[in-house]
């Protein structure tokens, strides 16, 4: 075989390598979606569970939503302080719905009525009542 | 004769590139399905949310919940059948978590004391799935209670 026909074979040969290696690198590269669409959901999860939460019947026609106003009040409802209501029923919510208790905080103003504290990323959803922002972080 | 030899190989590793590139082709276009088909549940998470006829409504004002004594009456193959005939199978449903319910499927006889709402099923089999789910607050009426649950969308697969 003639000297250039091997150098035609072998250019060839690096022509497909870089062929494959292209092919490769748009396979690989392009994987964003997934992570955009675990964050919509992530971050639906958070809203929905803060109005879950919100609308959660504790005792006759009282809502949480009723009781954590009670509990920025100081007071009483269904019998029981407002305030450890909702530390029990919110970490029992929560918990139901699969997240560990390092994972989340829930504020009332700037009072933690969750286990523990979370760092990093984080997905939030609040409203306000009574003055006070009600707060649902999600940390990932 | 050398010449033809060249032409021959060439032609030999071409075939062989295209036939590697086809089949990464082909294994690309299955996942993009696969990713299509999570893209549209994960929609599906908002739209079934929000179909009006499930949805509470106390004194014409609509509320972010599930109303249970409409969905155990409606049915959503009639009017909403486009929805579901996405590019995958799926079952929706949705589920008490919180009182914890008693076991069962719902239905006219033994509602409110089930645990589970069927709300789509296309009856069809399937080896394995993927469940995806939101949080949701369910409406008992009869009680005016709201209840913690979860919609599921079990992607058939």
């Amino acid at each position: 075989m003639k000297r250039g026909q091997l150098e035609i074979i072998g250019f060839m040969v690096i022509i497909i390598l870089l062929l494959f290696s292209l092919i490769f690198y748009f396979k690989f590269a392009a994987n964003d979606s997934t992570d955009l669409l675990q964050e919509a959901e992530e971050n639906l999860e958070v809203s929905n569970l803060l109005d879950a939460i919100k609308m959660y019947t504790i005792c006759d026609d009282t809502q949480m939503s009723d009781v954590i106003k009670s509990c920025v009040d100081g007071g009483n409802e269904c019998d029981e302080d407002a305030c450890a209501i909702v530390e029990r029923e919110v970490q029992q919510i929560i918990s139901l719905n699969g997240w560990d208790n390092d994972t989340y905080m829930f504020h009332i103003g700037d009072i933690l009525y969750s286990q523990g504290t979370c760092k990093g990323n984080t997905f939030v959803d609040d409203y306000i009542t009574n003055g006070e922002t009600i707060k649902l972080t999600y940390c990932y | 004769m050398e010449t033809l030899m060249v032409a021959v190989v060439f032609m030999v590793v071409l075939i062989i590139a295209l036939a590697f590139y086809f089949k990464f082709s082909l294994d690309s276009i299955e996942e993009s399905g696969e990713e299509a088909c999570l893209v549209s549940n994960t929609v599906l998470l908002v739209s079934v949310s929000s179909v009006p006829e499930i949805q509470c409504s106390i004194n014409g004002k609509t509320e972010n919940c599930i109303d249970t004594s409409k969905l155990i009456v409606f049915d959503p193959s009639r009017v909403y059948g486009s929805m579901f005939t996405t590019n995958c199978d799926q079952k929706v449903y949705f589920e008490q978590i919180y009182p914890e319910p008693e076991n069962g499927t719902c239905d006219q006889n033994n509602y409110p004391d089930c645990g589970i709402f069927e709300f789509y099923d296309p009856d069809v089999s399937y080896s394995s799935s993927i469940k995806i789910s939101t949080p949701t607050s369910l409406y008992f009426p009869l009680t005016e209670e709201y209840k913690f649950g979860k919609l599921v969308i079990e992607v058939l697969l």
